[in-house]
């Protein structure tokens, strides 16, 4: 069995169901990442983990025994806040030994330990500062240092770095990522951020509405989304639903035709990497189509290109494609830019094998 | 929650036992429901009596209000324009009347304008008189100038804070509209400051109606306000069946007048959140106001201490005009002289103790108070927040009465004085204790409760370190309220254990210089005591300041 085993987890406050029938398994040493909207109910599965509450029912068993009956100070579960929550009162420090007085260390023990984290965690000598006058990075760094401090069997973090700016926080990922593999240690992480997780999770549950719609490893996560709500998610545009065959242009739904999907699958996904740019692509198949260009975004190492195409109700069809900056012919962007401006269409190609079927 | 159930059980016991139960026997006592009963025929009111006594309270009341909006309307109106370092020090001046005991101040201004004060000394001197030229003690006058001196602070501060809130574009509209100062004044800024100004009259109002300690030393056996009848007819003709319907009325128009305050606050709160919350400081750039004016406002703030330094001038002279620290000597050498049942140096420890004791009640009870609030459930709370403040509008010689009339066996007990004190001070602990326990982010409690703390363990090296500062403030307060405390304590002490304020209450009713030399010494002493208490609440961060 996993090492954390989450059965059946239900809770809600007033009327309003925020986790119904929850499973999620992590095996022991791995990170795992729950991917959510915010509201979707990934604050309060922490918060029921650590014990700050309780559910209405359902099982939490931590190295195969049931927790829930236990407070939260006898579980020996990390929790690193969103907030970071350091105490006011207290240096670095005291705040990094607070878990280990509490279960009654030696003052040796204690400065060892406190000194051993502050090195993982690259703030060497930052003992005895106020932690009024961290930087927010070095903070967050604080935070895990103390949620690490007295060996947690578990340790959840709760959008740890949503208060840091961009930069800061691809760099605190990395790091994160890496104390947490030194110590081999299980970790379950919460984010809303796509990339966050990506980056950081050996395994990723995609959260929503109180319970979880997909697991797996990053990677399989994003070569098959799997359904409409993941891939958007993974803000994938091109999903069009196979119930309105009208609006999709009649190239498409020729192909699809001859490649008669399954009876689950509902949308169709064009895959924003879908376009073929290089000059051949041997043994593939690909599909060439006309279209208007509406708009060419500059996003630094890809233009985001809007096209439009006549459907097969007479109205227009659109689709939001990747082109490669690096990969493309300069002669071809340039061309596509001025079909912003002049009209007209231009003709393009779209590697089938980026085009997927999606359960609803 | 239980554990609301829990924090609640102490102040809800302690507001049962020395607040409602006092409270239901005045009633009761006044209801006479013996003479109910036996159908005995009801006592007629006597009106005219009544007339005299609710016609005076009243009478004092407004004209001390009117007298104190007349002096503190200008320096509000100078203080929203001033330089901030001379608005501070003159805010800070004027604040210590308003922290000083009664007793200091009826002391104060009989140093002053008392026969054997100041002035009269100074003028017979001057102009070798064989009496006294002012005769201002027992003097309407006298009372009016007291609550003026105690009661400015209250205008100013809550005017000019309300109109140094005002968004300054509207008085720059008017101003590009045409309007000269004076008119900008009448048109557009008197109309918005309007409810800080009524809510300031309504405060005013409330404290020298209720005023006990002024009137009854400086106004003498002509004057007496409701308090003021009260305590006589209980302690010197023991009438209580009077002195209870006395306390009805007292509380009947205390709590009308504190509802029209609550009211008029929540309807001014709601019109400033109408204004623009990021507007820019009303006076950008330099100050407009003139150094002469500023200096004149200075000199003004400073007369108006002259009682203070007339006390602190009385306290060390001999009476033939050298200087002499014989008073403050007597006070240690803890001579009786004949006016004292204890020698002030038991009274100081009196004071002492009984200030100790207010101090761990009221901030317990604070605690208590502030842990019930934020615990309940808002429907409770909503309920429980007004309740916990009720004995805030219940005058101190009303407190006095009823527990005259309910403890009972109790009644000579010397912890009666600081359980009194604490229902005066416990609501003032609550609202420095309850924000401070609302700023604290509750995910603190949660890292220390998933690091391996116990809820108890939680409490003391969380919560207790957090809260400290306010825990000082709203402790030092206590004991602040009980040393200088003058009301309650007069009617429920022992005459064997009196407080300072009550030995020099009585030294000042006695003849003899070394008899009033003692009470300047002594109330020279409380006057320090408050004004530095005064000004190490100031150096409290402003978020601790609520009250």
């Amino acid at each position: 069995m996993a090492f954390l085993s989450v059965r059946g987890l239900r809770k809600r406050y007033a009327a309003t169901p925020v986790l119904q029938d929850f499973d999620l398994d992590v095996a022991q040493g791995h990170i795992a990442c729950l991917l959510g909207a915010s509201g979707c109910g990934k604050t309060t599965l922490l918060r029921l983990l650590a014990g700050i509450e309780r559910a209405d029912s359902g099982r939490i068993q931590l190295a195969g025994r049931d927790v829930q009956a236990q407070p939260p100070h006898t579980r020996r579960i990390g929790l690193m806040f969103q907030d970071h929550a350091l105490f006011p009162h207290q240096n670095v420090g005291a705040n990094i030994a607070y878990g280990l007085r509490m279960r009654r260390w030696g003052r040796p023990a204690i400065r060892a330990r406190v000194t051993e984290l502050l090195a993982l965690v690259r703030l060497t000598g930052y003992e005895k500062r106020p932690v009024q006058e961290l930087s927010g990075g070095e903070s967050q760094r604080v935070a895990l240092a103390r949620s690490l401090a007295p060996n947690p069997r578990l340790l959840l973090l709760d959008e740890p770095l949503a208060s840091l700016d961009r930069q800061l926080r691809d760099e605190l990922v990395r790091e994160i990522r890496g104390v947490l593999r030194a110590l081999s240690i299980t970790a379950l992480y919460v984010t809303h951020d796509q990339e966050e997780a990506f980056a950081i999770a050996d395994q990723v549950a995609l959260m929503h509405a109180g319970r979880i719609i997909r697991t797996g490893e990053p990677q399989a996560l994003y070569r098959d989304p799997g359904s409409v709500y993941v891939a958007r998610f993974l803000r994938m545009a091109n999903a069009f639903s196979l119930r309105q065959a009208d609006a999709l242009p009649a190239w498409l739904r020729a192909w699809l035709n001859q490649r008669a999907p399954g009876a689950q699958d509902a949308f169709v996904l064009i895959r924003p990497d879908a376009l073929a740019v290089a000059g051949a692509y041997p043994g593939e198949e690909l599909i060439r189509f006309q279209a208007r260009v509406i708009a060419m975004t500059f996003r630094g190492r890809i233009y985001e290109a809007q096209l439009e195409a006549p459907a097969a109700d007479g109205k227009g069809w659109s689709l939001t494609l990747d082109v490669p900056v690096a990969e493309t012919c300069p002669r071809m962007i340039e061309r596509w830019r001025q079909a912003t401006v002049q009209g007209g269409t231009v003709s393009l190609t779209l590697r089938a094998a980026r085009i997927q079927t999606l359960r609803a | 929650m239980a554990a609301a159930g829990l924090w609640a059980l102490p102040p809800l016991a302690f507001l049962a036992a020395f607040f409602f139960y006092p409270l239901a026997r005045i009633v009761g006592a006044s209801l006479d429901l013996q003479a109910l009963w036996s159908g005995e025929a009801f006592e007629t009111p006597d009106f005219p009596y009544w007339g005299r006594v609710l016609g005076f309270t009243l009478r004092q009341a407004t004209v001390s209000t009117a007298v104190t909006l007349g002096v503190g309307l200008p320096i509000a109106w100078w203080m929203q324009q001033a330089p901030p370092a001379v608005q501070r020090l003159v805010r800070n001046l004027l604040t210590i009347p308003f922290v000083m005991p009664t007793i200091v101040v009826a002391a104060a201004f009989t140093a002053l304008v008392g026969p054997r004060g100041w002035i009269n000394e100074w003028l017979m001197d001057a102009w070798a008189l064989s009496q006294p030229p002012v005769r201002l003690l027992h003097t309407f006058a006298l009372i009016v100038m007291a609550h003026v001196f105690y009661n400015v602070s209250v205008v100013v501060r809550i005017v000019s804070g309300f109109w140094s809130q005002l968004d300054w574009r509207l008085v720059a509209a008017a101003s590009t509209l045409g309007a000269t100062a004076w008119q900008r004044l009448r048109t557009v800024e008197l109309p918005l400051i309007l409810p800080s100004l009524l809510s300031a009259a309504l405060l005013v109002f409330l404290f020298c109606f209720s005023s006990f300690g002024v009137v009854l030393i400086l106004g003498g056996l002509r004057f007496s306000t409701l308090e003021v009848e009260i305590y006589r007819q209980a302690v010197s003709f023991f009438d209580l069946r009077t002195a209870t319907l006395l306390s009805l009325a007292q509380m009947g128009i205390t709590f009308a007048v504190m509802y029209v305050h609550t009211y008029l606050q929540r309807r001014s709160s709601r019109s400033l959140a109408l204004g623009v919350p990021d507007a820019a400081p009303r006076r950008a750039g330099p100050s407009r106001t003139r150094p002469g004016l500023t200096l004149l406002v200075l000199v003004l703030t400073l007369l108006f201490l002259l009682p203070l330094a007339a006390l602190a001038a009385r306290s060390v002279s001999s009476g033939s005009g050298s200087w002499t620290f014989q008073h403050y000597q007597a006070l240690f050498r803890g001579e009786t002289g004949n006016a004292f049942l204890a020698t002030p140096l038991e009274a100081i420890g009196n004071s002492v103790r009984y200030g100790v004791g207010t101090m761990l009640l009221s901030v317990s009870l604070g605690l208590c108070m502030a842990y019930t609030l934020v615990t309940a459930p808002r429907a409770v709370s909503r309920w429980l927040d007004p309740a916990f403040l009720l004995p805030l509008g219940t005058s101190a010689v009303t407190l006095g009465l009823g527990f005259i009339l309910s403890m009972g066996a109790l009644r000579t007990s010397p912890w009666l004085v600081p359980v009194a004190h604490a229902l005066m001070a416990a609501p003032f602990a609550l609202r420095v204790l309850l924000p401070a326990l609302r700023r604290l982010p509750p995910s603190l409690r949660e890292a220390s409760a998933v690091l391996g703390a116990s809820p108890r363990r939680t409490w003391r090296h969380v919560d207790l370190p957090l809260l400290l500062p306010a825990v000082v403030v709203a402790g030092l307060f206590a004991f602040l309220t009980s040393l200088g405390e003058f009301g309650a304590t007069l009617l429920i002490a022992r005459p064997q254990h009196p407080t300072i304020p009550l030995v020099i209450h009585r030294a000042l009713g006695q003849p003899g210089l070394a008899n009033l030399g003692q009470a300047m010494a002594m109330s020279a002493i409380l006057m320090c005591v408050s004004a530095s208490a005064m000004l190490v609440l100031d150096r409290v961060p402003a978020g601790l300041r609520d009250f």
